[in-house]
C-alpha cells in the first residue's frame, strides 16, 4: 500500500516539476482569474445597490461567495480529459496501457500534482490580493470553514470523476473530443460557480438537486458563507459522498469496456 | 496592382475552400460545438436574465437592455473565432513553426498568417448571438431604420477589430517568450465576462482604462449606451458606431504593428 | 549561385536543472548560455550543382538552411543568393526556392493532396501551362497522379515524402533545400527519391542542397560534400578528393590456411587477426595491393583475398570520431 502510494506519488511530483516550467502559464492563470473575480465583485455590488432587501444572502455574503468560488475554481484544474484525448490522438495509449500500474489513480494524482502547485501559485496570490483589494473573505464560523474543507475535497472527486468519465468518450469517438467543452459550459451554467441556484426558479432548483453538478461549487460554498446550517450541510455532503459512489461505479464500468477496447484493437 | 490584388484575392479564396473541406473532413465534430456554444451563449442569456429578473436592474440598466450588450458581444465573438481565431495560437504557430513556413511563401507574412485559417465552425458561435440579438431587438422595441443597421454593421466590425487587435497583442507575447497561449485564455475569458455587462458597474478608473487603454467597451457598452441614450462617462459628439471603427481600426494596426515586429524577432532569434 | 561569407549564427538558450529546486531556480534566476549553431561558416555553390551537407546531429545544418531561405537572420556575415540578399529581399528570394523539410510536411493533413498542390499554384502565381507541364514530368517518375485524391493524413510515409517533394518543385524553384527528405523511407522509397532529385537537377538545372544522415544519399547524389561539425565547415570538396584526404587508405582482407602468431609486414597495420583471416589497413600512397599482396605471399599462404576501398561512412567516422 505504502509502496503503491509512493509510486503514484511520483506523478505528483513529475507533474509539479513539469508545472514549473510554464511559470508564465501559472502568472495568466492567477491574472486571468483574478480579472474575472474583480469582473464577478462588480456586477454583484451593481446588482445589490438598489436592492437591500434580497432574501436568499446579503451582499457581504455573494461576494464572500464568489471570492471563494474563483479560489475553487483555481485548484479544481482537473486536466485528465486533455491527457487522455491526447493520448489516445496520437496512438500512445495501448503503450500507457502496458505500465504495471492503474492508469486512472496515475492520472488522478498527475492531476493532484497540479492542484498543489495551482494551490502556491495561484490560489494563495488570489487570496492576498483579494483580502487587500476587495475584502477578507472570512468563513461563517469555525465549524463550517472545517465542514467547507471536508466538501471541497469531495466535490473535486466529483468533478474529477465526471471529467474523466467524459473524456472517455474519445476512446470511441476521438472526433467527439470536444464533448468535454460541452461537459465544462453544463458544470459552468448549473454549479452555481457564478450564479448561485438560489436565484434560479424553484423548478431548476428541484431538478439540478438530483444533478451532481451543485455538488461541485453550489454545496461547499453554501457551507461555507454559512448559508445552509450544520444539518443541512451533514446531508448535503451525503449526497456528495453517495455521488461519488455512483460515478465510481460507472467509471469503473466505462474503464473495463476501455480497458478490453485498447487491448482488442491496440488503441 | 490590378494583378497585385488579383493575386491575393485568388489565394485568399483558396484558403477559405481548403478550411471548410478541412472541416468537412470531421462532420462529427460540429456536434459538440454545437452543443457546446449554444450551451454557452443560451446559458449565459439564462444567468444574465436570472440576475437581472430577481435583482431588477444593474447600474442603471434593465435587463432587455443588458442582454442588447450581450448579444452585440457574442456576435463579434463569433466573427472573431470565423476570421481571426489564429490569432489566439500564436505561440502554438511557432511551437509547432508554422511561422517558418509563411515566411518561405513569396507574399507578405501578416497577410498569409490572417488568410490562412478561416474558421467556419465559428458560426456555432454567431448564430446564437444573433439569435439573441434579435430577441434583444423585440425586447428594446429597436428601430430598424437603414442609419440603424448600418451602424450596427459598423460596430459589429469595429468590435471584431477591436478583440482581434487585443488577442493579436497578447498572442505576440509569445514571439518574446515562448509560451502555450495561457494568455489567449485568459483574454477570452476576461473579453466574453467585460463586454456582457455595462462597463458602468466599474469604479470610474476601471471605466477609464476600458475606454482607453483596453477599449472593450466599444465592443458592446458604448454602441448599445447610445441606442438608449443612457449616459456614460464618454459623450462624445459624434456617433459612437463610428467611433467603435475608429477604436477597431487604430488598434488593429497597433497590433498588426507589434505582430510583424515580433516576427522580425522570431526571424532573428529562431523558436 | 550562392555565396556565403564568415556566417555566424548564435543562439541564446537557457539551461534547465534537475528537480524541484532546479525548476524554481529557472523560473527566478535562469541560466542563460550561448549556443553557437554555426561559426564563421564561408562556401559558394554553383549553379546546377548538387551539395551535400553533412554533419552530426546538432551541428548546425538545419539553421544554415534557415538562414539561406530567409527565415532566419544571422548574427553576422553575408549571404547572397543569385546577387540578393535573402534578409533584405526575401519575398523575391524565396520565390525561386523550393524546400523539403523531411521531418515536416508542409501538405495540408485532412484534405487531398491535389488541394495542397492547388493553394501553391495560386501563392507562386504559376500559369497553367508551366503548372500542368511540372505536374506530368514529376507524375512519370514519382507517380503522383495515383496518390493526388488521398487525404494526406492516409498516405504512408514514402508517398508523403512523393508528395512534398512534388510540392517543393511545382513552381520550378532555381535552389532546392532538402533537409532530410529521405528520412524513414525504406530502400525503395529512397532508391526513387534519388532517381527524382538526380533527373530533376539535370533537367531543370536547378542548384539542390541536400541535408542528411543517409550516406547511401550522399555517394549517391552529391559531387560535392560540405562537412560541418559544431557549427565549423570541416571538409569541404569532392567526394572522392575527401575520402583521399581525410581516409587515405584501403583494407585488404586476406584468408589464409595459417597466420603464424609473429606474422608481421611492413607499410600497413594489422587492424584485425583471426585464426585464418587478417584485415590490413595500408595507404595507398605508400604501397599499392599488389606489392602488399606480393609480401603477405612470402609469409603465409593466400586463400582468397579482397580489398576494401574506405568510403564516406569511414571519412565520417574520423571526422566525427574526433570531435567526441
Ligand atoms: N531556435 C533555437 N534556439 C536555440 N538553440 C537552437 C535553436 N535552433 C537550433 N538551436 C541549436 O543550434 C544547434 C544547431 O541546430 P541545427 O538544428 O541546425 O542542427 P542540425 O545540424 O540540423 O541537427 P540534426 O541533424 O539533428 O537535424 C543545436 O545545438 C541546437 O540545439
Ligand atoms: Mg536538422
Amino acid at each position: 500500500m505504502w509502496q503503491s502510494l509512493k509510486a503514484y506519488s511520483y506523478f505528483t511530483k513529475i507533474r509539479i516539476i513539469n508545472n514549473f516550467a510554464y511559470s508564465f502559464e501559472i502568472m495568466a492563470r492567477f491574472v486571468s482569474n483574478f480579472l474575472v473575480l474583480v469582473i464577478t465583485v462588480f456586477i454583484w455590488k451593481a446588482a445589490y445597490k438598489n436592492n437591500v432587501g434580497i432574501a436568499e444572502v446579503n451582499q457581504e455574503q455573494m461576494i464572500t461567495y464568489s471570492i471563494i468560488s474563483i479560489l475553487l475554481v483555481s485548484i479544481y484544474s482537473v486536466r485528465v480529459d486533455r491527457i487522455v484525448n491526447e493520448r489516445v490522438r496520437e496512438g500512445f495509449i495501448a503503450i500507457d496501457f502496458m505500465r504495471p500500474i492503474n492508469l486512472i489513480v496515475g492520472w488522478f494524482f498527475d492531476d493532484i500534482g497540479t492542484s498543489i502547485d495551482s494551490f502556491l501559485l495561484t490560489l494563495l496570490p488570489l487570496l492576498i490580493f483579494s483580502i487587500a483589494i476587495i475584502k477578507v473573505p472570512l468563513p461563517a464560523n469555525l465549524t463550517a470553514f472545517m465542514l467547507f474543507l471536508a466538501s471541497v475535497f469531495l466535490s473535486y472527486l466529483i468533478l474529477w470523476i465526471i471529467t474523466a468519465m467524459t473524456s472517455m468518450i474519445a476512446f470511441w469517438f476521438i472526433e467527439l473530443g470536444n464533448l468535454s467543452f460541452v461537459r465544462s459550459q453544463l458544470i459552468r451554467i448549473l454549479s452555481g460557480s457564478f450564479v448561485p441556484l438560489w436565484f434560479f426558479p424553484k423548478v431548476v432548483q428541484k431538478v439540478s438537486a438530483f444533478l451532481p453538478f451543485v455538488y461541485i461549487y453550489q454545496v461547499p460554498l453554501s457551507i461555507y458563507i454559512g448559508k445552509i446550517n450544520f444539518q443541512q450541510a451533514l446531508q448535503s455532503m451525503l449526497i456528495q459522498v453517495v455521488w461519488i459512489l455512483i460515478l465510481i461505479f460507472l467509471l469503473s464500468l466505462i474503464w473495463k469496456k476501455a480497458c478490453r477496447m485498447v487491448t482488442v484493437q491496440g488503441g | 496592382m490590378f494583378r497585385w490584388l488579383k493575386h491575393y484575392i485568388s489565394v485568399t479564396n483558396c484558403f477559405a475552400r481548403l478550411a471548410i473541406q478541412r472541416q468537412m473532413e470531421y462532420p462529427t465534430f460540429l456536434f459538440g460545438w454545437i452543443a457546446g456554444n449554444f450551451l454557452q451563449w443560451f446559458g449565459g442569456l439564462w444567468l444574465i436574465q436570472t440576475i437581472m429578473s430577481r435583482f431588477g436592474d444593474l447600474a442603471g440598466w434593465k435587463a432587455e437592455q443588458v442582454i442588447f450588450i450581450y448579444s452585440l458581444s457574442v456576435i463579434s465573438h463569433g466573427l472573431v473565432v470565423i476570421f481571426f481565431l489564429q490569432t489566439w495560437v500564436i505561440g502554438q504557430m511557432i511551437i509547432v513553426g508554422e511561422f517558418d513556413r509563411i515566411l518561405l511563401r513569396p507574399m507578405d507574412s501578416f497577410f498569409l498568417f490572417i488568410v490562412r485559417n478561416i474558421n467556419f465552425v465559428g458560426i456555432t458561435d454567431a448564430i446564437p448571438g444573433i439569435i439573441i440579438f434579435f430577441h434583444a431587438c423585440s425586447l428594446v422595441k429597436f428601430h430598424w431604420s437603414f442609419v440603424n443597421i448600418v451602424n450596427i454593421g459598423l460596430i459589429l466590425i469595429g468590435a471584431t477589430l477591436i478583440r482581434t487587435a487585443l488577442y493579436m497583442l497578447v498572442g505576440s507575447i509569445s514571439f518574446w517568450k515562448i509560451n502555450r497561449d495561457a494568455l489567449s485564455v485568459l483574454m477570452m475569458h476576461f473579453q466574453q465576462q467585460a463586454t456582457s455587462y455595462p462597463i458602468s458597474i466599474y469604479p470610474y478608473s476601471l471605466q477609464v482604462i476600458f475606454t482607453f487603454l483596453i477599449p472593450i467597451g466599444f465592443i458592446s457598452f458604448y454602441p448599445a449606451s447610445q441606442f438608449f441614450g443612457i449616459g456614460t462617462i464618454l459623450d462624445i459628439p459624434f456617433n459612437f458606431s463610428f467611433a467603435t471603427l475608429f477604436m477597431g481600426v487604430i488598434f488593429f494596426f497597433l497590433a498588426s504593428y507589434v505582430f510583424t515586429t515580433g516576427l522580425k524577432k522570431y526571424e532573428s532569434v529562431g523558436n | 549561385m550562392i555565396v556565403v561569407k564568415n556566417l555566424s549564427k548564435e543562439f541564446l538558450v537557457i539551461k534547465k536543472s534537475p528537480g524541484f529546486s532546479g525548476a524554481l531556480k529557472s523560473i527566478f534566476f535562469p541560466d542563460k548560455k550561448i549556443v553557437h549553431a554555426i561559426d564563421n561558416v564561408s562556401f559558394s555553390i554553383n549553379r546546377g550543382e548538387i551539395v551535400g551537407y553533412i554533419g552530426p546531429n546538432g551541428a548546425g545544418k538545419s539553421t544554415t538552411v534557415k538562414i539561406l531561405c530567409g527565415i532566419l537572420h544571422p548574427t553576422s556575415g553575408t549571404i547572397l543568393i543569385n546577387g540578393l540578399d535573402p534578409q533584405k529581399k526575401r519575398q523575391e528570394i524565396v520565390r525561386n526556392i523550393g524546400t523539403v523539410f523531411g521531418q515536416r510536411t508542409q501538405l495540408y493533413w485532412d484534405i487531398r493532396l491535389g488541394e495542397s498542390f492547388e493553394l501553391l499554384r495560386r501563392i507562386y502565381r504559376i500559369d497553367n501551362e508551366t503548372y500542368n507541364h511540372n505536374l506530368s514530368v514529376m507524375n512519370e517518375m514519382l507517380q503522383i497522379n495515383e496518390l493526388i485524391d488521398i487525404p494526406v493524413r492516409q498516405l504512408s510515409l514514402g508517398q508523403r515524402m512523393r508528395g512534398d517533394l512534388v510540392a517543393a518543385f511545382l513552381h520550378s524553384p532555381k535552389i532546392i533545400f532538402l533537409d532530410e527528405p529521405t528520412i524513414g523511407l525504406d530502400i525503395q522509397g529512397k532508391k526513387s527519391i534519388r532517381k527524382f532529385i538526380k533527373n530533376i537537377n539535370r533537367l531543370n538545372k536547378a542548384t539542390i542542397i541536400l541535408t542528411t544522415h543517409d550516406l547511401d544519399d550522399v555517394e549517391e547524389l552529391c559531387n560535392r560534400l560540405i562537412i560541418i561539425n559544431k557549427g565549423r565547415i570541416v571538409e569541404d570538396g569532392g567526394l572522392k578528393q575527401i575520402i583521399n584526404k581525410i581516409t587515405p587508405y584501403r583494407l585488404l582482407i586476406v584468408d589464409a590456411e595459417k597466420i603464424p602468431v609473429n606474422f608481421k609486414t611492413e607499410n600497413c597495420e594489422i587492424v584485425k587477426s583471426e585464426l585464418n583471416r587478417i584485415h590490413l589497413k595500408f595507404d595507398k600512397n605508400k604501397i599499392t595491393a599488389s606489392q602488399l599482396i606480393a609480401q603477405i605471399s612470402l609469409q603465409i599462404k593466400i586463400v582468397d583475398l579482397s580489398v576494401k576501398e574506405s568510403d564516406i561512412e569511414d571519412v565520417i567516422e574520423n571526422i566525427y570520431g574526433q570531435s567526441v
